[in-house]
């Protein structure tokens, strides 16, 4: 049992773990970087091949789980550090690293969406409309009143929060079709409205947002390292996995929490919900609101990524992208949610090698992997609170007033 | 009248497009008591349920929780007071552990909000502790199986220990009042034998507490009430203890029909 144990975290477990990481962004990475179409059919075969022999070994999976799970600590800084370098390798391919970063955003706007439609279950089709409200408010404040992008992403992201508001009798009276019929019609709404309204630039939309600069550093700017010049759009990598680190996180601790046990009863069984004293009203609109700030704030970023916005960004087929993600990745599933963002934004592109036939392959994958795992790539799997439960003891062991500091973080 | 009542209805009735489904009816119970309510398919039963805990709004009538009328309030609000119940078709989340489904039965009790679970872990972690040793103090109390499967997925479990986990979850609340709804459904007798056990187990752990049960098993409601209103097409037809109700001649024509003899 020791000696398992030993197995498990001495230095070769943690360099199994490592090793295998590497394998997975090296092959990943090998997917953008290499050019032609080969690449992603070599990879796809390779990947049905490991995920069959998996199956047929469920001791192999079984003994990698639990190697995982033995150097999570490990397994997480390798992770991050990997994650870190990414602009490194693409120092000559921007266009890639662009790609990434809007896989990023997906990923905050799609946690939003995933409070709403994974945790509590309400069907919200007009994400790319809350999208546009936060990436026009911001770029209506960065261009008007000269607001620095600070300023103006944490307006856009209470502007869609606020603009929630106007749904406000749908979404308590109206449930799973009716309420999707509903947020289609906002989301048409919204789009129509940027379409005509002069103050929002029309069909031109608005042109020339300032870019992120923060105290007179322009984030356009490529990092010369001496060794290497990092494209400018690094600047941007770096801050969008800051803002999905504290998205992610938040929605995180959410799931794992009493909040997200109440949100998941309210999905399950209102009528229960409410016998045991839970205010349903009161937290779908807290839930649909915090939902429409993270895609507010996703979309305040991409005015300032890209600084020129028109309608054509915000219309149905992003919600619908963006529900494909959550349905896809895993519904009320943080990492499913991250996966999924980066296999419906990142293949897409890749399968621009097809021309015409991108899309027809892009739906019979979704079909294919729905029809072989309906509840997504990673499915909800009951709450276990080991880390809440082992945080508890551990502060029981401690003696009575040598504590250090109370609630943190 | 009713300074010893825990819970009392006055004249309750609804009505659902002409059809009366509970006309006038007065239920009464006081503290620690256990009260059958019996009477033929559609005679109101689970209706009354319904309205008392909110989920319908009575036509005409009031009740009364602690002295204090809840008529009008919304199902969160009565659960408030300290009325829990079960459902006759059970409401669990199948999805979710054994043990959240208890956890929901302690949301009241939960401190901790939106932006603490964020941003205060130690709070949570303390009360996630607690209340899971809540949890487990009262699923030992029907079965230490149950404490095995506490991380299971609730789906995953045998009809009986379901219902366990549902009346589990309604204790969670601490509350002053419980309605069981049909607790022995899909049961066979044995399993029915041993619900019963743990029912009688779990009101004399938590003093106090009242219970209305709903019951078409006759062999339950005797061995287990202490007193017995009779319903038929949403009116009262008899009260008293068992024996008294069971040999009500109205009872018998309208409920028991030509079972009676069986009683």
């Amino acid at each position: 049992m020791a000696e398992k144990q030993e197995r498990l975290t001495g230095f070769s477990g943690i360099a199994t773990v490592l090793g295998i990481e590497i394998v997975i962004y090296g092959l990943s990475l090998a997917l953008m970087l290499v050019p032609g179409g080969w690449i992603l059919i070599a990879e796809v075969l390779l990947l049905v091949a490991v995920m069959v022999y998996l199956r047929r070994n469920p001791t192999l999976s079984a003994q990698i789980r639990d190697l995982f799970a033995a150097n999570a600590r490990a397994g997480w800084i390798g992770a991050v550090v990997l994650v870190l370098l990414i602009p490194f390798f693409m120092a000559s391919s921007a266009y890639w690293l662009f790609t990434i970063i809007l896989a990023g955003l997906f990923m905050t706007a799609c946690f939003g969406l995933n409070l709403q439609l994974g945790s509590t279950g309400m069907v919200n089709l007009a994400s790319a409309a809350f999208y546009a409200v936060g990436a026009y408010t911001a770029g209506l404040l960065a261009l008007k009143l000269g607001w620095p992008a600070w300023l103006t992403l944490l307006a856009g992201a209470l502007m869609a929060g606020l603009f929630s508001a106007l749904l406000f009798i749908p979404v308590l009276k109206t449930k799973g079709h009716y309420l999707a019929l509903v947020t289609i019609a906002f989301q048409f709404m919204v789009t129509i409205l940027l379409d005509n309204q002069e103050w929002t630039g029309g069909p031109q939309g608005l042109k020339n947002i300032p870019l992120f600069s923060i105290a007179g550093y322009s984030f356009n700017d490529g990092i010369d390292l001496g060794f290497i010049v990092l494209p400018g759009y690094a600047n941007f990598f770096y801050l969008m996995l800051l803002m999905v680190a504290a998205v992610g996180i938040a929605s995180q601790r959410i799931y794992h929490s009493w909040v997200g046990v109440t949100l998941s009863t309210i999905r399950d069984d209102e009528i229960a919900a409410q016998t045991f004293g839970v205010g349903v009203n009161h937290w779908k609109l807290v839930i649909f609101s915090l939902g429409n700030c993270f895609i507010g704030l996703a979309g305040a970023f991409y005015a300032h990524l890209v600084g020129f916005i028109s309608p054509p960004n915000f219309t149905f087929e992003k919600s619908l992208v963006m529900v494909s993600i959550v349905i896809l990745g895993g519904m009320d599933n943080v990492l499913g949610v991250i996966l999924g963002s980066l296999l419906l934004i990142i293949l897409p592109e890749k399968l621009r090698v097809v021309q015409e036939y991108r899309f027809l392959i892009y739906g019979l994958v979704l079909i294919i992997m729905l029809i072989n795992r309906p509840r997504g790539l990673l499915p909800f799997k009951p709450r276990d609170y080991l880390d809440l439960i082992r945080r508890a003891e551990r502060k029981r062991v401690v003696p009575a007033g040598s504590e250090v500091a109370e609630g943190g973080v | 009248m009713h300074n010893n009542q825990l819970f009392w209805t006055q004249d309750l009735s609804i009505s659902f497009g002409g059809l009366l489904a509970v006309d006038r009816v007065a239920l009464d119970i006081s503290l620690g008591e256990i009260l059958g309510l019996i009477g033929p398919n559609g005679s109101g039963k689970t209706t009354i349920f319904n309205l008392v805990t909110g989920i319908y709004t009575p036509t005409s009538g009031d009740f009364f929780f602690r002295g204090e009328s809840l008529l009008g309030k919304p199902p969160h609000e009565i659960a408030r007071k300290g009325i829990a119940r079960t459902f006759q078709i059970s409401r669990l989340c199948l999805d979710l552990s054994v043990l959240d489904n208890v956890f929901i039965g302690m949301h009241e009790r939960q401190k901790h909000w939106l932006v603490d679970s964020i941003f205060r872990r130690g709070l949570l972690a303390d009360e996630v502790a607690q209340g899971r040793e809540e949890a487990f103090s009262l699923l030992s109390v029907f079965n230490k199986d149950l404490l095995d499967a506490a991380g299971k997925p609730v789906g995953a479990l045998p009809q009986i220990d379901r219902r366990r986990v549902e009346i589990c979850r309604a204790m969670a609340m601490e509350p002053k009042l419980l309605l069981l709804d049909e607790p022995s459904a899909g049961m066979n007798p044995e399993e029915m034998a041993a619900l019963m056990e743990d029912i009688k187990k779990v009101q004399q752990e938590s003093e106090g507490i009242s219970i209305i049960i709903v019951e078409h098993d006759m062999t339950v409601i005797r061995t287990i009430s202490d007193r017995v209103v009779a319903l038929n097409y949403g009116r009262k037809i008899a009260e008293g203890s068992f024996e008294e109700v069971s040999h009500n001649p109205e009872v018998r024509e309208a409920y028991l029909g030509k079972r009676g003899h069986s009683l």
